[in-house]
């Protein structure tokens, strides 16, 4: 299986990167593929929270006082896509990038141009897409789940761009999830079985799979939008025959997978972390990947619940209900397992630790308002209040966002072959921790007392919470710069790090000098 | 081969997806599949004959109602908002268009009802809604409406609604394709 | 939680919300039946999460305290047990159960179908709530009332900014009020936390809700579905009053409605009438887009100071106030505003801030362009 790829790779070998600007823009390597991910993520991670601190800014008090409402809006549909399609999930495909090929002992992704055609994309992608901002009638404002009719019969002229923009982030995810998928079916170093292979590798995997089953839904419903927009259809409209609701069915069926996409690679990093600091083998590894595979089943037929409120029969809230709560056992599985893995380990507290460990006790937070919500009639008061924008953000800012922090913390020695300023690294982290719950636990209560979201101003009893919230926030984003500052210093004065920086750290990428050299795993390791 | 098992592996993938993209498309229809089994969102089937009983030891009440949309230069109202009858039985009656503009306008009822899981029990033998309406410019109409109850509208159920949203289709007519 | 505890509970903290309310951190308890089911399940919930919680953190905390590197603690090296990994599985699906039979008792109770006392059509617009009651021939517009001026921090706000009303739903108490939710434009959601209500209005179809409210008292809420530009800003206010008080206000609105259809038709209006009538109206309907002093959001909503419509042919003008300019933020008022309030506005808008158009708009003018005798 590996002869041809070792015949490639070994030719390959011996050029180095190509110098200049044509490295970035020509490179079929995994490796600058994956930084150029990360560094395009990071990107959006910032511009994104920009507009979060912007959306906080207006929130610190009630009253107008920075924006008008329709930029509002603006800023909250924009905050969310950025957030999703351009900074999680790019970060993940760079994490991808990177560490399947060192992880399984392949030589590089199975597909190398495809790679460097699913990230050049994203650029144009997220340029088009920011480029409706200073368009006539402003970008779009109809929230990220852009429900229609507001995002078509009433939707801004630059609902075009933004289907074309979702058309190109959809392609670039569905080529990215079809190299990954084929490089770990078919380029694993003789000897790993798939029941070997990382956990990372494994939750990639499925995740892969689950980008091919609903990206091109999401491709489908965006151009069901356009044709209603300009083709005269009325798939959502009344008018002419159609339904709104069918709209969100659609979306959602995308939707909640999609929410997987956004964590099950997360669950793969915390489980590679936890069991190098704890000094142990991650404890139920069987197990762990069967819930995965579960919470992936799972995610196809539980999306209604997202829709409790418009008026399904009762048999329908009944059955997303139940479905729902079930998705609470695989996850529940894989909490006990790393609290498992922990327990009776040799623990040291480097700052991938710190982060994993925040995300155990966080995420698991989010996983209790998710069970919460899951209770239809309770979901009558929760739905669209602050309450279910705490629990998002509970398992995607703690959750998603810390993973591919302690992420970066942990294989960054790896990639660079400097450490990063561990001190820096747990300021960063201790402040990232407190402005986190400054800023999403006070929403739990404002949901509760009533308080709507997407609203950009707010009834005075809201107040008070509203501004812990604010300062919160502030704290996170700011505190954020000095991850890019740490990384920095990292690339360029770090002191030089071994091999295995980590002692506990087990695995194919390990074995690889620090920095992993431009081709790596030419000949095939064995694993045993 | 890695080659050819790639080539395999990345077909299925690329078709894969490709199916999901068009399975997104068969959501619609099936959607509406759906609808008509669970009575999902009140979406009402065109009118299907059937011969039933009536029921007469009880008594259903069925309001009509109606309501316009954004741009709409017409009225529709019920002649009779209430009616009071056994299920089985054959109902009778008619709502009033008016068209307000002083062009010809074509008009669509979109039909509704509630409670949802009361959909496939109320038929209607006889529908303006069936079609699109066209109504000259001032015109005032009566528009027939016929429907019975079914006898097997389950005992908790006691008041049905059926909801017209009327909508002028007639600028989408002339310009929906020049857009 | 006795229900009448639980009532007054609420009602304490709504009588004055910004002191008792500011850190509020739970789910009102409601003065419904249902609204306090929901509570309990809510409050169930979040007690097994606690528990959950206790146990999970606990072992977690322990572990992180005493398995420390630091403190020579040796690794272990088991890293399965098929049992304790069935165990992990089997009890979170029993108390997925235990949760599963009470959240079900609730949704069945909240989907009752039985007979209504009187039921009301509620309409989302953007951004406003129309109130349609069935039997009764009653059928208003409600709008937020907050000045401008406070949402702009021009002005102090008050006890009830952003959750106020000009006409609240008015239902009676102990009665059951059928809801049907559906919209003229985009969907809208309409809550009030404290009956438990909140269903979505979705354009072209209709839903089905219900509450019974035993404690007169306001209750307030909010649209809960992002409808656009003024999501924010369309509160939902119910007011229950007692059998008998409701009576009284069904026939005082009835009466009012046949006044001010007779209005238009009886008196002569003058223009500095229509102009004083017209400020409040387009104060309440038109400034917040158009701005107070009709110089609008450039680039967003046009100014009406010496615009091209409000300066042309009357007719013109008539038209995009009754039936608004479709794919803008510009609504049609024909149904929200009386013949008298279309009047009053278009003449205040022709002449105010320079227009000096002199024009005098008259209810009958209106009448006639709309089509009602």
């Amino acid at each position: 299986m590996t002869t041809a790829t070792t015949a490639e790779g070994s030719q390959a070998a011996h050029h180095g990167p190509a110098p200049g600007l044509s490295r970035w823009l020509f490179t079929t390597n995994h490796k600058d593929i994956g930084t150029l991910y990360l560094v395009f993520s990071l990107s959006l991670f910032m511009v994104g929270g920009v507009m979060a601190l912007l959306i906080r800014a207006e929130l610190f008090q009630p009253g107008l006082q920075l924006v008008q409402p329709e930029f509002f809006n603006q800023m909250t549909t924009m905050h969310g896509l950025i957030m999703v399609f351009g900074a999680v999930m790019p970060a993940f495909v760079g994490l991808a990038n990177w560490q399947v090929p060192l992880m399984i002992g392949a030589p590089d992704m199975a597909l190398p141009r495809l790679n460097n055609w699913s990230f050049w994309i994203l650029p144009f992608a997220f340029a088009l897409m920011i480029s409706t901002l200073f368009m006539e009638g402003g970008a779009p404002n109809f929230g990220w789940t852009f429900y229609a009719p507001l995002s078509t019969t009433y939707a801004p002229p630059s609902v075009t761009y933004f289907i074309f923009a979702v058309h190109m982030m959809g392609i670039s995810s569905i080529m990215g999830a079809i190299n990954i998928i084929a490089t770990i079916l078919n380029m694993r170093a003789p000897g790993m079985t798939l029941m070997k292979m990382p956990l990372f590798v494994w939750n990639w995997l499925i995740t892969a799979f689950l980008l091919i089953a609903v990206m091109p839904v999401l491709a489908g419903v965006v151009t069901m939008m356009l044709l209603d927009v300009h083709f005269g259809t009325s798939f959502f409209n009344a008018a002419g025959g159609g339904d709104p609701v069918l709209f969100q069915h659609i979306f959602w069926f995308f939707g909640h997978p999609e929410v997987y996409i956004m964590i099950l690679p997360a669950f793969g990093i915390i489980s590679q972390i936890i069991p190098t600091f704890a000094r142990k083998r991650v404890f139920g590894y069987a197990s762990m990947v069967y819930a995965t595979a579960a919470i992936a089943v799972l995610s196809f037929i539980v999306w209604a619940h997202h829709m409790f409120t418009v008026g399904l029969p009762l048999v329908g809230e009944l059955f997303f209900m139940f479905t729902t709560m079930l998705i609470a056992v695989p996850t529940g599985v894989k909490i006990f397992n790393w609290v498992a893995t922990l327990f009776r380990g040799s623990m040291t507290f480097e700052t991938p630790m710190l982060f994993a460990l925040a995300f155990v006790v966080l995420f698991t937070i989010g996983g209790f308002s998710g069970l919460m919500l899951a209770i239809a009639p309770a979901d009558f008061q929760y739905h669209d209040t602050y309450f279910v924008v705490a629990h998002f953000h509970y398992v995607l800012v703690p959750g998603a966002i810390f993973s591919i922090i302690a992420a970066t913390y942990y294989w960054l020695p790896k990639w660079t072959g400097r450490m990063y300023n561990e001190t820096m690294g747990k300021v960063h982290f201790w402040l990232s921790f407190i402005g986190v719950n400054l800023t999403f636990f006070p929403m739990h209560f404002i949901g509760l007392a009533g308080m709507p979201r997407r609203i950009p101003d707010y009834a005075l009893q809201f107040a008070d919470f509203n501004m812990v919230a604010s300062l919160g926030a502030f704290l996170f984003g700011f505190s954020q710069l000095l991850l890019i500052y740490n990384i920095v210093r990292c690339v360029r004065d770090g002191r030089g790090a071994p091999a295995r920086p980590w002692d506990g750290a087990e695995g194919l990428e390990w074995e690889l000098p620090s920095p992993a050299p431009y081709h790596t795993h030419q000949t095939p390791p064995r694993v045993d | 081969m890695a080659g050819a098992q790639n080539r395999r592996l990345i077909t299925g993938l690329v078709a894969g997806s490709v199916a999901m993209f068009g399975f997104g498309f068969a959501l619609v229809p099936l959607y509406d599949v759906f609808c008509r089994i669970t009575g999902l969102n009140g979406k009402v089937e065109q009118g299907r004959e059937r011969v039933e009983f009536i029921d007469a030891g009880r008594t259903v009440k069925v309001q009509l109602i109606s309501s316009g949309s954004p741009g709409l230069r017409a009225s529709l109202r019920p002649e009779v908002p209430t009616f009071q009858l056994h299920p089985g039985q054959l109902q009778e009656t008619a709502f009033v268009v008016h068209n307000r503009s002083e062009e010809d306008r074509v008009i669509r009822a979109v039909p509704s009802v509630a409670p949802a899981e009361a959909v496939e029990f109320l038929n209607k033998i006889q529908c303006f809604c069936f079609e699109e309406q066209a109504v000259a410019a001032g015109e005032e109409r009566r528009m027939p409406l016929a429907f019975t109850v079914s006898p097997r509208l389950p005992e908790h159920l006691h008041t049905l609604t059926l909801s017209y949203t009327l909508y002028d289709i007639t600028p989408s007519k002339e310009t929906g394709a020049a857009l | 939680m006795k229900p009448v505890h639980g009532g007054l509970l609420f009602l304490a903290a709504g009588a004055s919300p910004p002191l008792l309310a500011a850190w509020e951190v739970n789910l009102p308890i409601g003065v419904t039946a249902i609204s306090r089911s929901v509570h309990d399940l809510h409050m169930l919930i979040f007690w097994v999460c606690v528990a959950i919680g206790v146990v999970l953190f606990g072992i977690m905390g322990w572990a992180l305290v005493r398995h420390r590197k630091s403190k020579g603690f040796k690794p272990h090296k088991f890293h399965e047990h098929p049992g304790l990994e069935v165990l992990w599985t089997l009890i979170p699906a029993a108390i997925l159960v235990f949760m599963a039979i009470p959240s079900a008792a609730t949704l069945i109770e909240m989907y009752d179908r039985d007979e209504g006392d009187l039921t009301v059509r509620i309409t989302g617009y953007q951004w406003k709530w129309r109130y349609t009651y069935l039997d009764e021939e009653i059928d208003f517009f409600s709008n937020l009332s907050t000045p401008q001026n406070q949402i702009n921090n021009l002005t102090e706000k008050g006890d009830n900014y952003l959750l106020e009303v000009d006409r609240p739903l008015v239902i009676p108490a102990g009665k059951k009020v059928r809801f049907l939710l559906t919209a003229n434009d985009v969907i809208h959601s309409w809550w009030v936390p404290a009956l438990a209500v909140k269903k979505d209005a979705i354009p072209g179809f209709i839903n089905e809700a219900w509450t019974r409210v035993d404690e007169p008292g306001i209750y307030r809420g909010q649209c809960t579905e992002l409808c656009g530009r003024l999501h924010g800003f369309m509160p939902v206010v119910v007011e229950v009053k007692p059998e008998a008080e409701y009576q009284q206000w069904v026939a005082a609105t009835r009466a009012e409605a046949e006044a001010a259809k007779s209005a238009a038709q009886a008196k002569d209006w003058t223009l500095a009438e229509l102009m004083a009538r017209g400020e409040t109206v387009y104060q309440q309907s038109c400034s917040a887009c158009h701005q107070a002093g009709g110089e609008g959001v450039p680039n967003v909503f046009p100014a009406l100071k010496g615009s091209a419509v409000v300066t042309g042919p009357i007719a013109e003008h008539i038209e995009v106030v009754a039936f608004g300019k479709t794919n803008t933020a510009m609504q049609a008022f024909a149904d929200q505003l009386g013949a008298v309030d279309l009047a009053a506005v278009i003449t205040y808008e022709r002449n105010a801030w320079g227009n000096d158009s002199g024009d005098r708009v008259t209810p009958a003018q209106i009448n006639q362009a709309l089509g009602k005798e």
